[in-house]
């Protein structure tokens, strides 16, 4: 089957073709093997593997037990980082939701990522959103400085003072990662917070998500 | 394998120990939030 892998034909014909693959589908590759000829032994690999390597994997949150407004999670990522000395960094994904109301200010923790003391953030890409108020129905902000939440009182909306995700390395140990939500505003709001931010570390440190 | 929470990681790594962790964090807390006030 593997040497007529482009011939799609009959898979046509017999209407074989997926809009949409099952997890355990799966997906024939050709595995590096210089005893095979052409240097290649045929191998293959589930969609769920494959998703979970490439793609956008599923995941599962997990409310946290300091703060059980926060639920959420970390995944390994697929690539590396290397710097210019030669350093090779792995990502990981740390996702989650968090919802809170009632206060001014806030400093929610999300998770702590344990087993290494160097440690990168390489991407931010949480989201405020300030949902039924009384203009819109949702506003939604990139993670700054300020960005607009929903006053408790007016369901107006009011820009924070300030909203950043900390990373504090001087509580436990160099090598456990505290990241807390922190944001502050002028009045009492709420918000839900879309957490998903990307770190990275050295290359064969093995890390851990506690919350 | 059930995957332990932050406490029992806590609590297994640093034994009698975490109470101070606690205090420490509470007192970061305090700081962030002010932090989050200067910058107004």
């Amino acid at each position: 089957m593997l040497n007529n892998i482009t011939n799609f034909f009959n898979l046509i014909r017999g209407r074989k073709i997926k809009a949409i693959p099952s997890d355990s589908d799966l997906i024939p590759l050709g595995t590096r093997d210089s005893r095979y000829d052409g240097s290649y032994q045929p191998t293959g690999i589930t969609v769920e593997d494959f998703v979970q390597a490439v793609g956008e994997p599923s995941v599962v949150f997990t409310e946290g037990v300091v703060d059980p407004q926060v639920q959420a999670t970390m995944s390994p990522l697929w690539g590396t980082i290397t710097d210019s000395s030669g350093v090779v960094y792995d990502k990981y994904r740390i996702q989650g939701v968090a919802n809170f109301g009632g206060s001014a200010s806030y400093a929610l923790l999300i998770g702590v990522v344990v087993g290494s003391d160097p440690l990168l953030r390489v991407r931010e890409d949480s989201v405020i959103l300030a949902e039924t108020t009384n203009v819109y129905d949702t506003v939604a902000s990139a993670m700054a400085r300020t960005v607009l939440v929903r006053d408790l009182i007016s369901g107006s909306l009011i820009s924070t003072i300030s909203t950043f995700i900390a990373d504090d390395n001087t509580i436990s140990a160099p090598e456990d990662h505290w990241f807390t939500l922190v944001m502050t505003a002028g009045a009492a709001f709420e918000a839900t917070v879309v957490i998903d931010f990307t770190i990275a570390v050295p290359q064969g440190t093995v890390i851990q998500f506690f919350n | 394998m059930k995957k332990i929470n932050l406490q029992e990681y806590l609590l297994s790594k640093y034994g009698n120990k975490v109470k101070n962790i606690t205090k420490k964090f509470d007192e970061q807390k305090v700081k962030y939030k002010q932090q989050g006030k200067k910058e107004a």
